[in-house]
């Protein structure tokens, strides 16, 4: 029995239009593909940036809090602060304030949606650095806003007032440099991810560190 | 012969008047020149353990304009600027810096915005503090009055002239 023409030329046809509906589909879901892989990655570029920045950041300022410690120990030994006038001139208030750090870039990935696209790994890391980010923030505020009150002090209280900067530079240093290892782990995650889907070469970094080498003794 | 004594009075009077006003005319040049040599050097201390003891004033310029972040031991250099109003912070704007105040807040403000740097120089509230802390603090800079300089402080040369030397560029 012979097969009419027609249903012949309807079966190749609908063939045709299913494999090219499959086609479109499978083009359309390579493209949303490659979207969600370019967003991730210029996500965790963004990320790796801010994570360095921050670190620079710190970095500029830990030696001088570590600095202003050792000298604050070393004028409270000599019992040399008496007055509010002796305590700024030694010590001073603006030198004691915490860094600003920064944190647009979890803002904006958590506004665009970015960190769907991130693996838990890198998401998990990112959500603690910048956790433990905002605590020191926040402790660093209370703490600076405690000494500020105390350095407002009355003759016979100076030590008071020396013990509480003291305080305060103790526990901002530690937060400081507990701070800073943190950004090390985020940055070597963040590494990791980027040389996985070729974003960088293995010994490359996403930027120079601020102010690198490079400019030694130029 | 009344009118030869007449000329020669009033020649005189122009004279003696082109004296006075060249005198009045000079008299500021020598009140500011006075003035500047009366004013004290500025000496530029360094942390004690620095390898650096002599620099170039394009150099100094560098490093204070955060042009250059690192000595050339790769050690960070950490820039201690007096708080505004005191007198060798004036100076230093004016000769290091060629700014006016604004211009300077402006300056760091810029240069942190641009990521060029990660935070300005730190303030130091008095020459003590600048002293003491420019001691502790690896890699620091800073400057003082030079009557302010302790014994036991660093102080740099500037193209190989100290503070008290003739022709130091900040003074």
């Amino acid at each position: 029995m012979r097969k009419p023409a027609w249903l012949a030329e309807v079966i190749v046809q609908s063939i045709a239009v299913t494999v090219s509906i499959l086609l479109a589909l499978w083009v359309d879901q390579w493209k949303q593909r490659r979207a969600s892989e370019s967003l991730a990655t210029e996500s965790m570029i963004s990320f790796a940036k801010e994570i360095r920045r921050n670190e620079a950041r710190l970095d500029d300022i830990l030696p001088f809090h570590e600095g202003l410690r050792s000298m604050l120990d070393h004028e409270d030994s000599l019992h040399t602060i008496r007055t509010q006038t002796q305590f700024q001139s030694a010590i001073g208030v603006d030198g004691l304030r915490p860094p600003s750090l920064l944190q647009t870039a979890w803002q904006t990935a958590v506004a665009t949606g970015a960190l769907t696209h991130l693996d838990y790994e890198t998401v998990s890391a990112l959500s603690l650095t910048y956790t433990l980010q905002d605590r020191f923030r926040e402790d660093s505020r209370a703490g600076f806003q405690a000494m500020m009150q105390a350095s407002d002090f009355k003759p016979g209280e100076a030590e008071m007032a020396l013990h509480t900067a003291d305080n305060y530079l103790r526990e901002t240093v530690t937060s400081e440099n507990d701070l800073r290892a943190t950004y090390e782990q985020a940055e070597a995650i963040l590494k990791k991810r980027l040389v996985a889907v070729g974003a960088i070469a293995t010994g490359d970094s996403v930027e120079p560190a601020i102010g690198s080498h490079a400019g030694a003794g130029q | 012969m009344r009118s030869a004594n007449g000329w020669s009075g009033f020649a005189g009077r122009i004279v003696l008047l082109v004296i006075v006003c060249a005198i009045v005319a000079c008299l500021p040049v020598h009140v500011a020149h006075a003035q500047g040599n009366g004013r004290q050097a500025i000496a530029i201390v360094v942390n004690p353990k620095s390898a650096v003891t002599d620099i170039s004033f394009a150099e100094l310029r560098r490093i204070f304009l955060g042009e250059q972040q690192f000595w050339p031991d790769r050690s960070k250099i950490t820039l201690l600027v007096r708080a505004p109003v005191a007198p060798e912070r004036e100076v230093v704007l004016n000769e290091i810096y060629g700014m006016d105040e604004d211009q300077f807040r402006q300056y760091w403000i810029g240069k942190m915005f641009r990521a060029e740097v990660a935070g300005g120089p730190k303030i130091v509230y008095s020459s003590d503090m600048a002293i003491n802390l420019v001691g502790v603090i690896p890699g620091s800079i800073t400057f003082v009055l030079a009557s302010a300089v302790t014994p036991n402080a660093r102080v740099l040369r500037i193209d190989g002239k100290l503070p008290s030397d003739p022709g130091y560029p900040l003074k």
